[in-house]
């Protein structure tokens, strides 16, 4: 009895704990950061000057062969105002790195909650009956040897990615792009993580596309909760998805 | 199908080389032209007694035996007629694009450019050009107003 | 109470989240409907630099929206209209205007003459900055202003380079059809800043833009006598490109601009010549009886791609430039014509006439994949814009005995999202400008 009151007051604190600091990684406080998002500055200018020098120098070339008169031109073009680009440093590139931790800290978050989801309802059991507890606990042991998905199951997860998915039709290779990501769900069908099966860093700008238009995919809101065969949580909690374009044209 | 197409063509050079040699001198309605000599007059002529067009087949530029007949109308009445130069516009329906109509229509002019020089037009005074599909003589868009539209047209020169 | 049946469970949950027992599913069609985008009204507290933000903003949206792969949501769905620029904006809101894209930003006067605009794009699902930049440029030169960031924008969602910082030559058409007036044209991409180039004194037709330059080469009636003529936009003056026996017509530049590939008809023959545009000089590529014509580079500048009717009907060929190798790579049926090599370099468009329709096509450069993109009475003459996904090119369609006039038509290589441009009078012949420098 001392034992499970003991044990009783590490979860509380823990969940306490959890609570305090993950609602900061959740930004559950909504907290207003105040922090400068760093700008690409961009001044349209040189550039282009450059540029219609270059052009200048080309028309020289033609117009010294030709002594051609050339016909009335009734309105002359005006050709535009070349633009003027040029690029400055961008000021920081803090926001990467930002970003980069809160990825992380959400995917703490991700697996304590679920934990903590798990460990809340056996604790429950535990405090209505107190002398099957250990039945309890056995039952709540997931089965390993549980059934597997029937495909027309999967079917019905597949389904479901279908409308989120903007497909990045008619870009460059588009037949050779298969992007694949891991997504972990939480018991009750919530997707609670994603994540690419590869990194795109040194792909094509293609391939990010599309890894982009997954990443949205399975973060649409429609796409938050997934229609599952609850029973079988431990066959559908880690899924990849492969998302494919070469049937698409 | 190529070769009948020259062996046509050539049948009908012959054919019609044979005719001008029995035909000079008797008068096709060549001899006919007591104009000034503007060019105004001379195209009206060409319009009205000895006629200025000839038609093609569908992406065709061989000169048929109506052609023919025609363009050694024609030829007679330029050799007897001096002092202008003749222009030869090639024309094409519009049921092609715009590139091949444009080649096609100067393939056309030629071909009758080869055929008067060949009735001993001096090649001197014929020029060419092509129009393409952009100047059709019939409006509409029907077999009978293509049919119009594929042909050189002689004109008088400036 | 075991402790350690609680341990075990503990370590179990730990470890079995990364557990490889997964599933896998294959996900091999999504919707194709364009993704729904809000963008903010540029801002400034001047009444003046507002409205210039406003109509900033409102090019951008009609650029997206035109492509057909963006729709803009309407400003009532919104929950606010104002995102402090310096903040992160808060996503809920956006995500329940269904954006999946949020983009807002601020105009700032420099001065008498200049203008700063400062924009940011979010991902809404990801919560992800994806674009943040600052551009500077002249009061008068908004409208570019606006296409460069449409630019921006497009590429960084699609993966693809822009299209809106360009222009489109073509043909402006007038009159009857026996006697019909064609000048040369210009405008933006999206319609505005519209010019006339020539007065219509003499027939103007196929022109096509230096991808690298402001040079316009175009078939010109000019004197009665049909030849390719060069026009400078910058300086608004034209000459004929050399003075060759017989009529020149069907140019192309070479993707850097320094070359120019055409036909040349003479005495019932037309064949392909090369012309280097600093030296003039000249070269034959065919020699052949019969017409080669509508040639174009391939974007490496070592290959053309051209129509012959060699084989007895119009097909299409490619030739090395340097091997002169001539390859047939169409073997459909019908006639192929006007092959269009893509600026990206996967496909060839073309114009194909089979059973009295006409369609725009593309295939890969080996001929194969060939595929409809679109079909009409009369379709022809396919021009790429810069980023080789969306295509041009002028249609017509029958009534009961006549056709109706014509118009340029704009739509995406995969056969979606047809629009048409709309111009001051007919239209034909467009040709798309490179990315303006």
């Amino acid at each position: 009895m001392i034992g499970s009151l003991f044990l009783s007051i590490i979860f509380h604190s823990f969940i306490i704990l959890v609570f305090l600091f993950g609602s900061d990684f959740l930004g559950l406080k909504k907290k207003i950061k105040l922090t400068d998002i760093p700008i690409e500055v961009v001044e349209i200018a040189k550039k282009s000057e450059a540029v219609s020098k270059k052009i200048e120098k080309k028309k020289e070339s033609i117009k010294k062969k030709n002594e051609y008169t050339p016909p009335k031109i009734i309105e002359k073009p005006k050709p535009p105002e070349f633009a003027k680009i040029e690029k400055k440093k961008p000021l920081e590139k803090q926001q990467k790195k930002i970003k980069k931790e809160d990825l992380k800290n959400e995917k703490k978050v991700d697996r304590l909650s679920s934990i903590l989801n798990t460990i809340e309802k056996i604790k429950k059991n535990q405090d209505k009956e107190d002398i099957v507890k250990d039945k309890t606990v056995e039952s709540k042991i997931p089965d390993f040897t549980g059934e597997k998905l029937t495909i027309s199951e999967i079917d019905i997860i597949r389904r479901q990615f279908i409308p989120c998915w903007t497909v990045p039709a008619g870009i460059k290779d588009v037949s050779k792009i298969s992007v694949s990501v891991k997504l972990k769900l939480d018991p009750d069908g919530n997707v609670i993580g994603s994540k690419l099966s590869r990194d795109y860093g040194s792909k094509s700008r293609s391939y990010k596309s599309v890894a982009e238009s997954v990443l949205r995919a399975v973060k649409h809101p429609a796409c938050k909760k997934i229609q599952v065969p609850k029973k079988k949580y431990e066959m559908w909690k880690n899924i990849t998805l492969n998302f494919d374009l070469s049937d698409i044209d | 199908m190529k070769k009948n197409v020259l062996l046509l063509v050539l049948g009908l050079f012959l054919v019609a080389s044979c005719e001008t040699t029995s035909g000079v001198g008797d008068g096709t309605g060549a001899q006919g032209y007591t104009g000034d000599g503007s060019r105004s007059s001379l195209q009206d002529y060409l319009i009205n007694e000895v006629g200025d067009r000839v038609y093609f087949e569908t992406d065709k530029h061989n000169i048929n035996s109506s052609s023919a007949f025609k363009l050694e109308t024609q030829a007679n009445w330029i050799k007897s007629t001096p002092g202008f130069t003749i222009i030869l516009e090639g024309h094409c329906d519009e049921r092609g694009t715009r590139e091949y109509n444009l080649a096609l229509g100067e393939r056309r002019a030629n071909s009758v450019k080869e055929f008067l020089v060949s009735l001993g037009v001096d090649a001197s005074r014929i020029m060419t050009v092509s129009y393409g599909k952009e100047r059709p003589a019939a409006e509409g868009s029907t077999s009978e107003s293509w049919s119009e539209n594929r042909r050189v047209v002689t004109v008088i020169g400036e | 109470m075991d402790l350690k049946k609680i341990l075990i469970i503990f370590i179990f949950y730990i470890f079995s989240s990364d557990c490889k027992s997964e599933v896998r599913i294959d996900i091999t069609e999504g919707n194709v409907n364009p993704i729904p985008i809000a963008i903010l009204d540029f801002q400034n507290n001047s009444l003046e630099m507002n409205s210039l933000g406003k109509k900033i903003s409102g090019v951008i949206r009609n650029n997206l929206e035109r492509t057909g792969l963006f729709t803009n949501l309407r400003k009532e769905t919104f929950i606010t209209e104002k995102v402090n620029f310096n903040r992160k904006p808060d996503f809920s809101d956006w995500r329940v205007t269904t954006a999946q894209v949020l983009i807002h930003g601020r105009i700032i006067e420099l001065d008498n003459k200049k203008i700063s605009l400062e924009f940011r794009l979010w991902d809404v699902f990801q919560e992800k900055q994806m674009v943040a930049q600052q551009l500077q440029t002249n009061k008068n030169n908004w409208r570019r202003i606006a296409h460069v960031i449409s630019d921006i924008i497009y590429s960084r969602i699609t993966g693809e380079s822009g299209y809106f910082d360009t222009r489109i030559v073509y043909i402006s058409e007038s009159g009857l059809k026996t006697k019909r007036k064609k000048r040369l044209a210009i405008m933006d991409q999206d319609g505005a800043n519209h010019k006339f180039l020539t007065d219509g004194s003499y027939l103007a037709l196929t022109p096509r833009f230096s991808p690298a330059s402001q040079l316009v080469a175009y078939l010109s009636y000019f004197g009665r006598v049909p030849r390719i003529f060069l026009l400078d936009l910058e300086t608004g003056k034209q000459k004929v490109l050399g003075d060759f026996p017989g009529m020149t017509f069907s140019p192309r530049f070479s993707p850097n601009g320094e070359r120019l590939v055409m036909s040349l008809a003479r005495e019932g023959n037309t064949d392909l010549y090369e012309m280097n545009l600093k030296s003039m000089n000249l070269s034959r590529l065919t020699k052949f009886k019969g017409i080669d014509t509508a040639p174009s580079y391939s974007p490496d500048g070592k290959d053309i791609v051209f129509e012959s009717d060699r084989s007895g009907r119009q097909q299409i060929y490619t030739m090395n430039l340097k091997s002169k190798k001539i390859k047939r790579i169409s073997f459909g049926k019908g006639k192929y014509a006007t092959p269009v090599w893509s600026p990206r370099g996967d496909l060839i468009a073309f114009t194909k006439f089979l059973n009295g329709e006409f369609y725009i096509g593309v295939m890969y450069k080996d001929g194969k994949g060939e595929r409809v993109v679109y079909k009409a009475y009369l379709v022809e003459g396919p021009t790429w814009a810069p980023n080789g996904r969306v295509l041009a090119f002028y249609s017509q369609n029958k009534t009961k005995k006549n056709i109706t006039n014509p118009k340029i038509k704009v739509i995406d290589l995969t056969g979606r999202n047809l629009r048409e441009l709309i111009t001051p009078s007919d239209a034909s012949d467009p040709a798309w400008s490179g990315l303006l420098p």
